[in-house]
């Protein structure tokens, strides 16, 4: 499994970016980076117009993408972001 | 009544309203705050408008109420610091407290704009938001501030020019009301930057040559290579770094930013739009506040609509400034001069009276549209609260 998450806008407007592919990830990592996907696949991404300065994110699960926003993010979609921005590219 | 006792227990609507209309303060800031989260809760938007006018105090007061959100993305927190209370021990509820008086004054003694809704609004800001939040934003009713990550970022509230960029933004939604995405979203920053940087240049008494005309400077800790987030001087020059990389801001048309992040590039293409207000506020030298605010002020206020374009702005403000100086007047020149200097060509005056004609409408009806802006943030934010 690969998730790429892209976090641009925030006041500072300073994009960060991270890569995640599940093959190069200890088996520990690999299931809980899945087990993230799977749960927030699960919650349907809500559509709501963009805030001033609040960040949005592009995250693409195997090539599967959505856009959404820091205003409108569910719980299982902000896990996920947390931890794939928290980690190295691998 | 400890506002322990305000927030905790199971208290109908009507004795919260009693509180918000007789209570101390605090008390008040406190109730008016469960009456909306609660109108919120049941849908009940017309009624919290009209709550909101029934509990406000009279028009032309300074109203400012600091939460801290102690860590949490819980809004708004706990009540810290209401208008007229004691300075806090706390340097971010205090530089937040001032900061939003800076630009309440700022506001009513230059274009007697009496705060963000020209109705006496609250304005509410949230400190410590989040765990190591490295953001601050205006999200459709209060401003929210995080502690910065100490690594790059330092915390939100240490600039000025940052507390006067969120409330704009509330300005923004309340008036021309730019959609944010694209050019009218690079629109949004631009007066932001443009009103955050004369906020802090008419309270530190700075003319235009004073200025370093820096959005954020401060913000960014020792470690990042970089003076500020922004430049308005020179777009593209404000960071250049091994972690955060360099400062993508263009300063003219032919560096136009065609990305699909950040909304657009609505924090990169708005270093265009940026540069011309630099280029105008030199030209003309002295305050910039006093006539390039100004022309600013009149566009934003009475000149653009949700869709507008840097084309659009670029007429209005050169019909802004024929309208206040006169045509042909030295702004006007400067204006007109500004915008050609990154790309951009003022329509001729036939083409600029005929889209005038065309915006003539949605002026007059700004009350209406007003009204409905808080709506629709409500809305969101009600959407989010029903998720959890």
């Amino acid at each position: 499994m690969r998730v790429m998450v892209e976090r641009s806008g925030g006041f500072a407007g300073i994009a960060s970016r991270r890569d995640v592919d599940s093959a190069s990830l200890d088996a520990l990592e690999a299931a809980t980076l899945e087990r993230l996907a799977h749960d927030a696949l699960t919650v349907a991404v809500p559509q709501s117009p963009p805030m001033p300065d609040a960040y949005r994110y592009d995250v693409s699960i195997d090539g599967n993408s959505r856009t959404m926003s820091e205003t409108s993010l569910p719980s299982e979609w902000r896990s996920l972001i947390e931890w794939v921005l928290a980690r190295a590219d691998s | 009544m400890p506002h322990s006792h305000i927030c905790c227990s199971i208290i109908p609507p009507h004795i919260f309203r009693n509180i918000a209309e007789h209570g101390d303060d605090d008390e008040r800031a406190q109730a008016r705050h469960m009456l909306e989260e609660s109108a919120e809760v049941r849908g009940e938007r017309r009624a919290l408008g009209l709550m909101a006018s029934a509990i406000a105090l009279p028009a032309g007061e300074k109203r400012r109420t600091i939460f801290d959100a102690q860590s949490t993305r819980d809004l708004p927190g706990k009540l810290v610091r209401s208008e007229g209370s004691k300075a806090s021990r706390d340097a971010a509820v205090n530089e937040a407290y001032d900061g939003s008086g800076a630009t309440y004054d700022f506001f009513k003694k230059n274009y007697a704009r009496n705060s963000i809704d020209d109705k006496g609004l609250r304005l509410d800001s949230s400190v410590h938001y989040g765990v190591k939040f490295s953001n601050a934003q205006w999200n459709g009713r209060q401003m929210l501030y995080g502690d910065g990550d100490g690594k790059l970022f330092n915390r939100f509230t240490a600039a000025l020019d940052i507390i006067g960029h969120e409330l704009t933004h509330g300005i923004t939604q309340y008036t021309a009301a730019l959609e944010y995405h694209d050019q009218s979203g690079a629109l949004n920053e631009h007066f932001s930057d443009v009103f955050g940087i004369l906020v802090k240049q008419y309270t530190r008494k700075l003319t235009a040559a004073k200025s370093d005309w820096l959005i954020g400077a401060g913000l960014f800790t020792k470690e990042v290579h970089g003076i500020a987030v922004r430049s308005m001087k020179a777009p593209g020059t404000a960071y250049d770094d091994k972690v955060i990389g360099k400062d993508p801001q263009p300063a003219h048309m032919q560096n136009y930013s065609k990305t699909t992040g950040d909304n657009g590039g609505v924090h990169v293409n708005s270093g265009i739009p940026n540069h011309v207000f630099y280029l105008v506020a030199t030209k003309l030298g002295g305050k910039a506040w006093e006539v390039a605010g100004r022309i600013w002020y009149d566009t934003l206020t009475r000149r653009l609509t949700r869709t507008s374009n840097f084309q659009a702005c670029a007429d209005a403000t050169h019909a802004a400034a024929g309208e206040r100086y006169g045509k042909n007047s030295a702004p006007q020149q400067a204006v007109l001069e500004a915008w050609k200097a990154v790309g951009i060509d003022v329509a001729a005056p036939a083409v600029v009276a005929a889209a005038r004609l065309k915006i003539a409408k949605p002026t007059f009806s700004i009350p209406s549209a007003a009204a409905e802006v808080p709506a629709m943030a409500i809305a969101s934010t009600s959407a989010r609260r029903a998720r959890r």
